[in-house]
């Protein structure tokens, strides 16, 4: 039997100004296992964004706990949660996220120079490479991202994502930017990944896409509404 | 029309940005105030004209002795000698003689001491004075009319007779002279300060009353730092060639009255008309422009502070300049539109400055009267106030100028159809490098000048005197009035003084001694030209004491070699002498100078020096030689009293009367009053150092905060992007001083090298004598790099403090 990697637990989110609260989660229990492929999809405004940036340690919680791999990390520091996401987090973003100033190679490198672990020039070498190797973008790694086309860019935020060999992937709208040839292109990626063993949550508004996940999770108004388990095609 | 209706919706704008508006003007205000009150205290000296009639014709006599060439003292000129000048009538339209000196008020019972002048009725003539009760001297009180009546000034009439309408008539005695008051001078008279800065005559009167004895009225080998020509210049006369026939006429009869004298044999006599201007200012012109570039620096620090200020503001309208271009606003209507604005903010801020202007204004004529000429007369000038706007209109211009140079027009009607996301204002790069770098050159050239000056005013505060001033106190005796027939008699008066005043309760120890080892100021030491040899030698000029054997052990002075006088030294008047140790190397280099004879003039048997002291380490003057000789013909003593004890004037002269009724005090004061009173201009000049300094830090704080937030909000999403995908806070702001290493390197460079510049300036064109001080240079960079340092983490802790995810989506 698969552990889990994430378990979420009454996880609330309050949005507070001085005129109003916003509840964005009003208490999502969650729970997704090691090598899993979950979508998370929902109207705009239902709090998947909210939700993904909490799994994604990009935000915490106002109320809940959050098991991340077996550790609670509801409440930790800026400097640890910066740690965690580099070490067990892979992100994919809709907008890519790339720098515009590095090249594909060291945009792929950046978050093994951000690590605790000290990589030599060798190790940092073969990671990326083996990476863009892995989404085809090997050639370009000498290219500024706005050489590049939209689905190449995603690739790359791939490569980025998976340098650290993150224990999770979370990948928000990342077919948004992209056509739908290059989105089926993206997908098929993901799912190889997902064959290969990465745990990979993705967020997304396409019901298209959503069904490539073995399990989904219908978020409405802050809550886990519908939890659909893609059994019949793993049959 | 346009303008108008850009004035009116700037006023709107700025009514809902109080914080902006109150920045600016609140920055600005303060250092263009700053600015604007140097500016009307140089325009007073550099523009100006003394309030006298002809004033650039009105001149002073000075005289230049040098030998064989070289300068030996200037300034001490001689009764014969001023009468000789006198019989050049014909190049003056009028001249009189003044003589400036500190006289006892005989019938004051307190015996107050009042700082007189003795003058001719021209004098007050020459200035035009007018009075506010009676009149100045006239025809009645010419040279020879021997008529006792005295002028006072406005300020002694407040103090002494507390404006006393009556006050014409009454009488002043002194020197046991009954004067007759006939007039107070108006309140707006302003005394030329011809003297020194400090010296605010309180009583004038006529010259036939000053006291001089016969010697030294006509001797031509003395001479007298206290006496003057006044004079106004006739209209076609150069001073130059005035000067000239002056020297010739001085010099001849100068050499002939003393042919034979083997010491002025190589004498010869400059004699200098100097404009009252140039002796009332001295070299204070070049230090208020050295202060004047130095607020220049301030205002530049606060204005690059203030562009991104106005940048950020244009940054968060750009929204509203883009519907402005996308309804046909062109460029000139948007910089209209800015210029307005801001043009608003700074003439809020010129008022402002007026104000500070003004407060400064007070607190300089409080508090620096003494210290700058001419700064009674301060008042705020047109010139100023005009100074004041014009700066403030062109700063506005050209924040206006800059902000809209980094709109791009073109994209701005475009912009409107965007999210807005990346499509706002953004500062080029080489502005932002530009900006930062002249922040920092500005800040590290502005923190290094007043980090040197500071350092070298403490140094002179903390710098130890070489001598116990604690409790030590100079005291001085007026026997004018008792007829005394032998040296003996005079000597046995000053030792009943000594024995009278070592009675007191509050008395420790009492010695005579001609001089303070700190006297009030250096004009007052008594200086005598000495030789080495019989007719010959080395010649030095050393302040002269006369000291019995308590002297130097009273005053805690070191001694470096030999020994102190005995009592037997002073009984007998032996011809030993010690000296300082900067005489004794003037002597030979070595110092090793114990046994060697020292020749006074005009005496056959020299003095042999038996011990050498330690120089003494007087404020604002530089090591003299010095010439003690053992003596108790003195009637001035030095005081130490009894732990928190102290002897007041009018028990000085209980004691004084218990002796001789006819003896008066004539001076006393505390050393650590004089130690005070010299480190007055130290304690100023570190006060306005250290609050320059502090104030330039904290500007270039502001100014690099604002410019690491800005850098911050630009390349916000990127660093949350860095942090989304692991980077830790600290690698956030290495990144930022990584990118601000280039500017802050730049500004550092050309600190630099403005520093060295100021440097070679100061070292050829000023009289200021400049050393290199590596630890404040370096000091003041390393606090220049440490603020930076500071203010990026400040600046980007919001980013670091916040969750990730706030910069990613853009918000707060």
């Amino acid at each position: 039997m698969s552990k889990s990697i994430i378990t979420l637990n009454g996880i609330k989110k309050v949005y507070a100004t001085e005129e109003m609260e916003t509840h964005a989660l009003r208490g999502v229990n969650l729970e997704i296992k090691e090598g899993e492929f979950v979508s998370i999809c929902g109207p705009s405004g239902c709090g998947k964004s909210t939700l993904l940036s909490i799994l994604g340690l990009l935000d915490i919680p106002s109320e809940g706990t959050y098991m991340l791999d077996g550790m609670d990390v509801s409440s930790l520091s800026i400097k640890e949660a910066a740690a965690i996401r580099n070490q067990k987090i892979g992100f994919i973003f809709q907008s890519f996220n790339l720098i515009d100033e590095l090249s594909v190679y060291d945009n792929v490198a950046l978050p093994l120079d951000y690590a605790n672990t000290q990589y030599s020039d060798e190790e940092i070498r073969t990671r990326v490479e083996k990476c863009l190797a892995t989404v085809d973008m090997l050639n370009r790694a000498g290219h500024k991202p706005n050489q590049l086309s939209g689905g190449q860019q995603q690739r790359v935020a791939i490569a980025r994502a998976l340098v650290c060999e993150p224990a999770l992937l979370l990948v928000d709208e990342a077919t948004g930017n992209l056509d739908s040839k290059n989105g089926d292109a993206v997908m098929a990626m993901l799912k190889s990944l997902n064959d290969n063993g990465t745990t990979i949550c993705l967020v997304t508004h396409d019901p298209r896409y959503a069904d490539h996940a073995n399990k989904q999770f219908r978020l409405s108004e802050g809550l886990i509404e519908q939890h659909i388990e893609q059994v019949a095609e793993a049959v | 029309m346009l303008f108008k209706k850009n004035l009116r919706n700037a006023l709107n704008n700025l009514l809902r940005a109080p914080g902006y508006f109150i920045t600016i003007v609140l920055t600005l205000g303060i250092t263009l105030g700053a600015l604007s009150s140097i500016f009307n205290l140089n325009y007073l000296l550099s523009f100006e004209p003394l309030p006298y009639p002809d004033q650039s014709r009105l001149v002073i006599s000075n005289w230049r002795h040098t030998d064989d060439g070289k300068l030996k003292f200037a300034n001490a000129q001689n009764y014969p000698g001023l009468r000789e000048m006198a019989n050049s009538a014909e190049l003056f339209e009028q001249h009189t003689f003044i003589k400036y000196g500190e006289e006892i008020l005989q019938n004051d019972p307190s015996k107050s001491k009042l700082k007189a002048a003795y003058t001719g009725p021209e004098f007050m003539q020459l200035l035009a004075a007018e009075y506010a009760l009676g009149r100045g001297f006239q025809d009645t009180e010419r040279k020879d009319s021997h008529n006792p009546v005295a002028v006072i000034s406005y300020d002694f009439w407040q103090d002494f007779y507390a404006g006393s309408q009556d006050v014409l008539g009454q009488t002043l005695e002194i020197q046991g002279t009954k004067f007759s008051v006939i007039g107070v001078t108006s309140p707006q008279f302003v005394e030329p300060q011809l003297m020194s800065v400090d010296n605010k005559t309180q009583v004038w009167m006529p010259w036939d009353f000053n006291p001089v004895s016969e010697k030294d009225d006509t001797d031509w080998g003395l001479f007298f730092i206290d006496i003057f020509m006044v004079a106004k210049l006739q209209a076609d006369q150069s001073p130059k060639q005035a000067e000239l026939v002056l020297s010739n006429a001085i010099n001849t009869k100068f050499r002939a009255e003393n042919a034979g004298v083997a010491y002025f044999e190589s004498r010869n006599i400059d004699v200098t008309l100097e404009k009252f201007e140039t002796v009332i200012l001295g070299d204070t012109r070049s230090q208020t422009l050295l202060m004047l570039a130095g607020m220049i620096i301030l205002l530049l620090i606060a204005a690059v502070n203030v562009t991104n200020l106005v940048l950020a503001r244009a940054a968060n309208n750009h929204r509203k300049f883009s519907i402005q271009a996308a309804l046909g606003a062109n460029k000139r209507h948007i910089f209209s539109a800015i210029l307005a604005e801001i043009g608003l903010v700074m003439t809020a801020a010129a008022v402002f400055s007026v104000v500070i202007t003004l407060i400064a204004n007070n607190l300089l004529v409080s508090f620096a009267q003494n210290h700058i000429p001419r700064v009674a007369e301060l008042h705020l000038n047109v010139a100023t106030v005009v100074f004041s706007f014009a700066v403030a209109w062109l700063l506005a211009f050209a924040f206006a100028t800059i902000t809209t140079q980094q709109i791009k027009y073109r994209a701005l009607a475009g912009a409107i159809q965007t999210s807005g996301k990346g499509s706002g204002l953004q500062i080029s790069r080489s502005l932002r490098t530009t900006l930062m770098a002249s922040q920092v050159a500005l800040s590290a050239l502005l923190v290094t000048c007043n980090a040197y000056v500071l350092s070298k005013a403490l140094d002179n505060i903390q710098r130890p005197l070489g001598f116990e001033s604690e409790q030590v106190a100079y005291v001085s005796m007026e026997l004018g009035g008792v007829d005394l027939q032998t040296r003996e008699q005079w000597m046995s008066l000053v030792q009943d003084l000594k024995d009278k005043i070592a009675t007191h309760p509050s008395v420790a120890e009492v010695s005579i001694g001609s001089n303070a080892p700190m006297a009030r100021t250096k004009n007052m030491e008594w200086t005598i030209a000495v030789t080495t040899e019989q007719g010959g030698g080395d010649r030095i000029s050393p302040g002269v004491a006369l000291i019995d054997e308590q002297y130097v052990p009273l005053i805690g002075l070191p001694m470096h070699q030999g020994r102190n006088f005995t009592a037997e030294d002073v009984a007998n008047r032996q011809k030993v002498a010690i000296i300082n140790r900067t005489m004794a190397e003037q002597i030979d280099p070595s110092g090793n100078v114990l046994d060697r004879p020292v020749y006074l003039p005009r005496q056959k048997d020299p003095y042999i020096i038996v011990g050498i002291v330690e120089d003494m380490q007087v404020p604002a003057q530089e090591n003299s030689p010095r010439f003690y000789i053992p003596s108790i013909s003195a009637a001035s003593f030095m005081v130490k009293y009894k732990p928190n004890n102290r002897v007041s004037i009018l028990e000085y002269n209980q004691l004084a009367e218990q002796v001789h009724s006819q003896v008066y005090l004539y001076d006393a004061y505390d050393m650590t009053s004089i130690h005070d009173q010299k480190l007055a201009l130290d304690r100023i000049f570190a006060w306005i150092s250290a609050s320059l300094g502090v104030l330039s830090i904290l500007l270039a704080a502001i100014g690099l905060y604002g410019m690491f937030s800005y850098s911050v909000t630009l390349r916000k999403f990127e660093l949350g992007v860095r942090m989304a995908i692991g980077a830790a806070p600290n690698r956030i702001i290495s990144l930022l001083l990584k990118d601000a290493m280039t500017p802050l390197l730049s500004g550092i460079v050309i600190a630099l090298l403005g520093l060295v510049g100021i440097y070679y300036y100061l070292s050829n064109h000023s009289t200021y004598f400049v050393e290199l001080d590596i630890v404040s240079v370096l000091l003041s960079l390393l606090v220049i790099v440490g603020t930076s340092v500071l203010s990026a983490i400040y600046a980007s802790s919001p980013l670091i403090r916040n969750r990730v995810i706030y910069s990613l989506r853009g918000s707060d």
